[in-house]
């Protein structure tokens, strides 16, 4: 795969990203490992998160039957979109219904893997991204390049002449003038809104509500002033109880900004009720497969739908430190990213993801549910060493391959070995 | 529900169940796997019922120490009368943002009401407007919100540990009190404060209004005012909601 490689070459040879890619590092890696120590229960804590989120994978077909009974009880609606055609349909379909014309959006992975923002534009509507980084990303026609800092690859000079060009105001680059210039343009949008698109942290199952987290304040903006609200998860986003909600946001802010809690977290269980003045009128909720169940059906990798997209393994992985996010050619980078990618979109066409990382283990010790990536980063390899019919893996080179096969066979019998050892010699003396 | 959205449901849990190897729910029952917590929750209850002066000015000296890494400003006021004065200094002394004119929007509220926070404020010619009952004109209170200077809100539980208040939605309480204006006031009495998210979701859960109640259409926690650090990871507050935060506790003493 050329586009990793070169991409990694162009990032590895930009030294202002090289800095902001170290600066993100030591600010947000290392908070978040300070932030594990202080937790109340200790670091341990994400052991018991990791059984916490394999227990709901393991039910997940319980849990999402309840959180669709609870959500449909507290008025919203529930759509199951088994690919990503399916849930951009459906959100077309909610907004032809009430006559959208204007979206606001708040960071979502998810819109970004289903390409939902293409299709509405194609519909004739106006979609904003609210969060400031995916504004900027936006404004650039980009794609984000971490989960948690989408404009982490753009500098202050960048984003001073980038709004001096498209929002008209004064070449500028000091953060708090163009963060503020921002802060209006997008005011505007939200107060024009008639509908707003989430994606959602963490729903729970008994509540029915989904949890969504943000420090800026547009998830809120989204979710209050819009009389429609479209929630859309993927469909390993949910827990139990409030019980488990309690240990994982806490652990997702700390893992996501090394923060005890996220700025603001909106617990969404429905649409707003007789007597209320603000709240979505009508909210519906879109639960997405799009490749994840043949995940769940191996048992080598069901264990990446603990994830919760944080982005704690980005915030200390070497390799992205070097290659930034724009390398990994998806939705999903970094270490996360080097697993999903492959499991969603084909694991020869994004062989080059899982082969680029390094087996460290820094992203095991970051991750607030304590993913073993490295062990799965292996299994793909493993995959594409050997071929494997389940996943239409090609093995890798069959040439490769006969020359380990060789290799072993003569490492297993003394008399084979040094026969071998006596012709190497031969052949380089 | 339309019978096509029941069969999309069936399909898509299907495959999921296929995927997990169970052909069948198999007698898995979500009330049978995840309802574990009952006892802790009752144990948290009592703790938190049986909270003295002592433990909550505690509370309150963790909630000023936890706030001040995050902006978030938490003033200890003797009674409500100092708490309207404060807040009209507070009115008076800062610059309105979205309109040329100092406003207040506030939340029909037991506690916001007993501050006379409109008799206090009429002296310096500053409105307070307050959500309409009957809803006559929801969309006026919107821009009220939106051009207001300062927006007044109470919390039903305010959350030491990570500095967190908790405002569940009700009428007369609109989240936009809460968003729209440039400082967000918040005011509560001491004996508002727990100290964790745990407990918080226990009082949710378990506790005695839980029932009738739950989580509300919405549940937010707020933990200082609005920032952002995406531009070159410098931090700046006011990204979209309140770019200054003040909670007032009422001590009562």
């Amino acid at each position: 795969m050329q586009p990793y490689i070169d991409e990694a070459r162009k990032a590895i040879s930009n030294f202002v990203l090289q800095a902001a890619l170290a600066n993100l590092q030591d600010r947000l890696g290392k908070g978040a490992a300070a932030a594990y120590l202080n937790l109340p229960e200790g670091p341990e804590l994400r052991l018991k998160a990791h059984d916490l989120r394999m227990q709901a994978i393991n039910n997940l077909d319980v849990l999402l039957e309840t959180l669709a009974v609870q959500v449909e009880k507290n008025g919203g609606r529930v759509i199951f979109a088994e690919d990503a055609k399916a849930a951009v349909g459906a959100c077309r379909e909610i907004a032809r219904k009430h006559g959208v014309r204007a979206v606001v959006k708040g960071k979502s992975m998810v819109t970004e893997e289903i390409g939902l923002n293409a299709s509405l534009i194609a519909d004739g509507i106006e979609v904003t991204e609210t969060d400031l980084g995916e504004y900027i990303v936006q404004l650039a026609a980009e794609h984000p390049s971490h989960i948690i800092a989408p404009a982490i690859h753009k500098t202050r000079n960048e984003i001073g002449t980038l709004f001096a060009e498209k929002l008209g105001i004064p070449y500028g680059n000091d953060p708090p003038t163009l963060t503020w210039a921002a802060r209006k343009a997008l005011r505007e949008k939200f107060l024009a809104a008639d509908m707003g698109i989430t994606g959602c942290n963490l729903a729970c199952a008994e509540t029915g509500h989904i949890a969504i987290l943000s420090n800026e304040g547009n998830i809120r903006m989204a979710t209050t002033l819009p009389s429609v609200h479209v929630a859309i998860m993927g469909m390993e986003r949910v827990a139990a109880t409030l019980e488990d909600h309690d240990v994982l946001l806490r652990l997702l802010s700390r893992g996501a900004a090394g923060q005890k809690m996220a700025g603001y977290v909106s617990h969404i269980s429905g649409p707003r009720r007789p007597g209320h003045s603000d709240g979505s009128e009508n909210y519906y909720l879109i639960i997405l497969d799009n490749g994840r169940s043949r995940i769940l059906a191996d048992e080598r990798f069901r264990e990446i739908l603990c994830c919760i997209r944080c982005g704690a393994c980005l915030n200390v992985c070497p390799v992205y430190a070097k290659i930034g996010g724009h390398a990994y050619g998806s939705t999903y980078c970094g270490p996360v990213g080097a697993v999903v990618t492959p499991l969603l979109t084909g694991v020869n066409r994004s062989r080059d993801l899982c082969l680029g990382e390094t087996l460290c283990g820094a992203c095991r010790e970051a991750c607030p549910v304590h993913i073993d990536i490295p062990r799965m980063l292996l299994e793909l390899r493993s995959m594409l060493a050997d071929g494997d019919a389940s996943w239409q893996v090609r093995r890798n080179s069959l040439l490769e391959k006969a020359g380990w096969m060789i290799w072993s066979w003569m490492m297993q019998d003394r008399r084979r070995y040094e026969l071998g050892a006596r012709l190497m010699k031969r052949i380089f003396p | 529900m339309n019978p096509e959205h029941i069969s999309n449901q069936s399909t898509f849990l299907r495959k999921i169940r296929t995927a997990l190897g169970q052909p069948a729910a198999n007698g898995r029952n979500f009330y049978d796997l995840f309802s574990g917590a009952r006892i802790e929750s009752s144990v948290l209850l009592n703790r938190i019922k049986s909270r003295s002066a002592v433990d909550r000015k505690l509370l309150l000296d963790r909630l000023i120490h936890e706030g001040n890494p995050l902006n978030l400003k938490v003033v200890p006021v003797p009674t409500a009368a100092d708490t309207a004065q404060a807040i009209a200094e507070l009115a008076r002394d800062r610059s309105p943002e979205w309109s040329d004119a100092r406003s207040l929007v506030a939340w029909r509220h037991p506690l916001i009401d007993s501050l006379n926070l409109s008799e206090r404020l009429k002296s310096q010619g500053i409105p307070v407007y307050m959500p309409d009952p009957d809803l006559a004109d929801p969309g006026l209170f919107r821009l009220r919100a939106q051009t207001a200077l300062i927006g007044v809100t109470s919390a039903d539980y305010c959350i030491a540990e990570s500095a967190s208040l908790v405002l569940k939605t009700r009428p007369g309480q609109p989240r936009m009190v809460s968003l729209l204006p440039s400082i967000h006031v918040a005011v509560i009495t001491e004996d508002r404060m727990i100290e964790s998210l745990k407990e918080c979701y226990a009082l949710v859960k378990w506790g005695p209004d839980a029932e009738k109640e739950g989580l509300t259409c919405c549940m937010t926690l707020i933990s200082g005012p609005s920032k952002t650090a995406d531009i070159e990871a410098v931090m700046v507050h006011g990204a979209h909601g309140p770019r200054e935060m003040i909670i007032y506790v009422i001590s009562g003493a």
